[in-house]
């Protein structure tokens, strides 16, 4: 049988685009198992936003995110030759990606408590969100969005690590709850049910500054 | 990091205040420029090739080879098992037993202590006798294994421990006579007297060429020497053992010097078993603790 025709075992609520994309993945990573490394190559163009996209929401750090982008990327390409098609490529990708962060930000966490990081005090942001209203003033209304996401970002940081890459990965990265229980190795009903948590931790956190 | 002016969904869905969908939404739009991944891509082929470069930890390797002979793992456990189990039981039969001590090899160190003739140290021959006592009074498999002609080739091969000066047992006044300490000596049992007297026999016969250079030289032995070579060779229980196998012998002149080793001896064998009678008073039995007096 050829192993390029195998069908992939993708949860049954992944999109046909998904699967098609997970089938035109399978085929390059046939290719670099074939010892095509450059197809490789491919593969980090493809997801490299991504895969940074999601390490960025969960540490909230620029530089480290590219750092573990990259590591993600090397132990994919070290360990390419024992992946089999038991899931998507992309899958597999994500969960190397959200591993790592998760080691990362433990040690990040023993440092943090070791160190006392500097505190901001909270600030009022009620005018903001007055600019925001007015539709007329975008130059006003772009800076107010750019605070509302530096204030997101502190109260994703105030989330736990688990409830963190529930939320990044659910509404930010756009995955199913299926494929984010793939990818955290956890059942669905812990995918939805760290979620709604997770939104309700947000939505108390910003409630000054978001419509009901 | 920018928000890029074509993403429709950076915009809030309200014209008033955003929801948390929105601005959860709105994060997507948060993505580097190209410098940056021009960047990112350098540092990637870096790390690519520093990979390579570095070597793997050993647990890799480790771990790499027990996923491989995982398939094989259950039949080479079942091999494994039942080959211990053999083993073990051939140890544990009593063929294997005696398969196991035919391989004994005497210990040199007493033979070279004893087979040195000197005018008031008893012949080697002398000593047979007490040898061949002390082996029929101990197991029968203690008899075969003291037996010359069992092992000719490992006594030939055995080399005297040239520790001990052939003078070390010359004594000091050769008519004194033969002072046994009473109790100590009974506390040897019959098998560890055996052991010595195999030493004795194996001495007799399978190193009979070394007697005269050995007894050449123990003729200029200074008499200050002495006590220093004896409490050399009552360092170790099997000298001491040998000592005492002498000691049976009423041939064996026994010097003022052996007779100060063997009260040291019998002085810490009887420390010994006190050491042993107050550790028997103890008793652990389930969750009891009980001391007896």
């Amino acid at each position: 049988m050829d192993a390029s025709a195998k069908v992939l075992p993708l949860a049954s609520s992944t999109t046909p685009d998904r699967r098609g994309e997970a089938e035109a993945d399978w085929l390059l990573v046939r290719r670099v198992q074939a010892g095509e490394v450059d197809r490789f190559d491919d593969l980090v163009r493809k997801y490299r936003e991504r895969i940074w996209g999601v390490i960025y929401n969960l540490t909230a750090n620029r530089e480290d995110a590219a750092d573990l982008t990259q590591d993600t990327f090397i132990k994919a390409f070290q360990s390419i030759n024992r992946f089999q098609g038991q899931s998507a490529f992309f899958t597999w990708l994500y969960r190397i990606a959200v591993n790592g962060t998760l080691n990362h930000l433990q040690k990040a966490k023993l440092r943090r408590f070791f160190s006392l990081e500097k505190i901001r005090d909270e600030e009022p942001l009620a005018g903001l969100l007055d600019q925001l209203a007015d539709p007329g003033n975008t130059s006003d209304r772009a800076a107010c969005l750019g605070e509302l996401q530096q204030k997101l970002n502190e109260a994703m940081q105030k989330l736990s690590i688990k409830h963190r890459t529930v939320v990044t990965l659910f509404e930010i990265d756009g995955l199913s709850h299926e494929e984010i229980a793939e990818v955290t190795g956890t059942s669905v009903g812990t995918v939805r049910s760290r979620l709604h948590y997770a939104k309700q931790l947000l939505q108390a956190e910003l409630q000054n500054y978001l419509s009901a | 990091m920018s928000l890029r002016p074509d993403d429709s969904r950076s915009a809030p869905s309200t014209a008033g205040k955003p929801t948390l969908e929105d601005l959860l939404r709105l994060k997507r739009s948060e993505r580097p420029d190209e410098a940056f991944w021009n960047e990112f891509d350098r540092g990637l082929r870096q790390k690519q090739l520093a990979a390579i470069v570095e070597p793997r930890p050993w647990w890799l390797g480790l771990s790499l080879l027990s996923r491989r002979l995982a398939p094989y793992g259950l039949p080479v456990s079942a091999a494994a098992a039942a080959l211990f189990a053999v083993m073990v039981a051939r140890t544990e039969s009593p063929l294997g037993q005696t398969a196991g001590s035919a391989t004994f090899t005497p210990a040199p160190a007493p033979l070279a202590s004893v087979a040195a003739p000197s005018p008031s140290v008893a012949q080697p021959e002398s000593l047979a006798p007490v040898a061949a006592e002390a082996v029929l009074s101990a197991s029968p498999v203690v008899l075969a294994e003291a037996t010359p002609a069992a092992e000719p080739a490992t006594l030939a091969t055995s080399e005297p421990e040239s520790v001990v000066e052939p003078s070390a047992l010359v004594p000091q006044e050769p008519s004194a006579p033969a002072t046994l300490p009473a109790t100590p000596l009974l506390a040897i049992d019959e098998t560890s007297v055996a052991q010595p007297a195999k030493a004795l026999e194996f001495a007799d016969v399978g190193a009979p060429e070394s007697l005269p250079e050995a007894a050449s030289g123990s003729e200029p032995a200074a008499a200050g020497n002495e006590a220093e070579s004896l409490k050399m060779v009552a360092f170790t229980p099997r000298h001491a053992r040998v000592l005492l196998a002498m000691a049976d012998n009423p041939e064996v002149q026994v010097t003022d010097g052996i007779a100060h080793l063997r009260d040291r001896m019998a002085h810490n064998l009887d420390r010994e078993d006190s050491i042993y009678a107050s550790a028997s008073r103890l008793g652990v039995g389930g969750d009891r603790l009980s001391l007896s007096f």
